[in-house]
């Protein structure tokens, strides 16, 4: 049986950082992206409040999160719904030139 | 066909050469990543090169800035850059535009593609959508470091630049060094001819990421 679950990719410096490509996660229900934020610092020792959010917890302008392709921040920001099948992007973008 | 473009002949279809020696092409920045554009395009053959830029020559721009030399310092980027590429007496026809582009520039009927050799994000938003206003393609990198993406955005693409980029506005200059973007760079000019030319596997809804630390290349969906 194909197992469901939520894709989680990371790319740049987050792959060096953790030394991983990304991680799994089987749900339940629903979450939001604030939830994911939440398990990745359990799983990542708190690595993703510290590179995706400003202090006061807004999206950081260093971090790209994208789902299915999307960016959050033209979906429903930090309260973006996400489950099972879904991949969310986790980089940050280059910028220069 | 121009008689230095041998070496290349038998990669492309008589038609796909005529192509690209009828390609007009607009490199919107002569930066890192613009200046070794301009030398690929060059080399390949294609018909006219419009470069933007109006910055003048620095000393920060020669670690990798590959028409400028100590001898360039002060001088506009577009002139001393379109002086060194004629200086290789090829027949590639490039026109300097010392212009800054804004979101009223406007991009002569002439060009097949837009190349993104911008350095921050603000511009490259203005730059999509002068694409899309005008119906070109456009193709997009960004390099930091050891790690670099490339998005090809066509005027039908339901996806754009700020879909997947917005909030990328940063304050901070990035680290860019030569090997690196020289790669990026080369990579866009490969992509954007894949499309260009009609093979079939150019990045259709997808962005390339470089990480040159882990010698990898990936594709990322963004449907």
């Amino acid at each position: 049986m194909i197992k469901l679950a939520l894709k989680v990719k990371f790319y740049s410096l987050f792959r060096i950082n953790l030394k991983s490509s990304g991680t799994e996660y089987e749900l339940d229900n629903e979450i939001t992206i604030a939830e994911l934020i939440e398990k990745l610092d359990q799983e990542y020792d708190g690595y993703f409040t510290q590179k995706l959010l400003e202090e006061d917890r807004s999206i950081s302008a260093g971090a790209i999160i994208l789902v299915n392709g999307h960016n959050v921040l033209h979906l429903d920001q930090l309260k973006t719904k996400i489950s099972n099948q879904d991949i969310v992007t986790l980089f940050p973008p280059s910028a220069g030139g | 066909m121009k008689d230095y473009l041998k070496r290349q002949e038998k990669l492309f279809s008589k038609a796909q050469r005529k192509r690209i020696e009828e390609l007009n092409i607009l490199i919107a920045g002569t930066g890192g990543l613009g200046t070794n554009q301009a030398l690929q395009l060059q080399r390949i053959g294609v018909n006219k090169l419009y470069l933007y830029d109006y910055d003048r020559v620095e000393i920060s721009n020669l670690n990798r800035q590959l028409c400028y030399g100590k001898k360039d310092l002060g001088r506009l980027k577009v002139e001393a850059a379109a002086e060194f590429l004629n200086d290789f007496d090829l027949e590639t026809e490039i026109i300097s535009r010392n212009e800054k582009i804004t979101p009223a520039a406007e991009i002569p009927t002439e060009i097949d593609i837009i190349f993104d050799g911008m350095d921050n994000f603000e511009s490259r938003f203005i730059l999509d959508q002068l694409a899309l206003e005008n119906e070109l393609p456009f193709i997009h990198a960004g390099i930091e470091g050891f790690f670099a993406q490339i998005m090809l955005v066509l005027p039908e693409s339901k996806i754009r630049l700020k879909d997947v980029f917005a909030g990328s506005e940063k304050e901070e200059t990035p680290a860019v060094f030569s090997p690196a973007v020289a790669v990026t760079a080369s990579i866009q000019v490969l992509e954007a001819l894949k499309y260009l030319l009609g093979f079939d596997n150019y990045l259709k809804n997808q962005l390339l990421h470089l990480d040159l630390l882990n010698s990898q290349m990936e594709k990322i969906d963004l449907n």
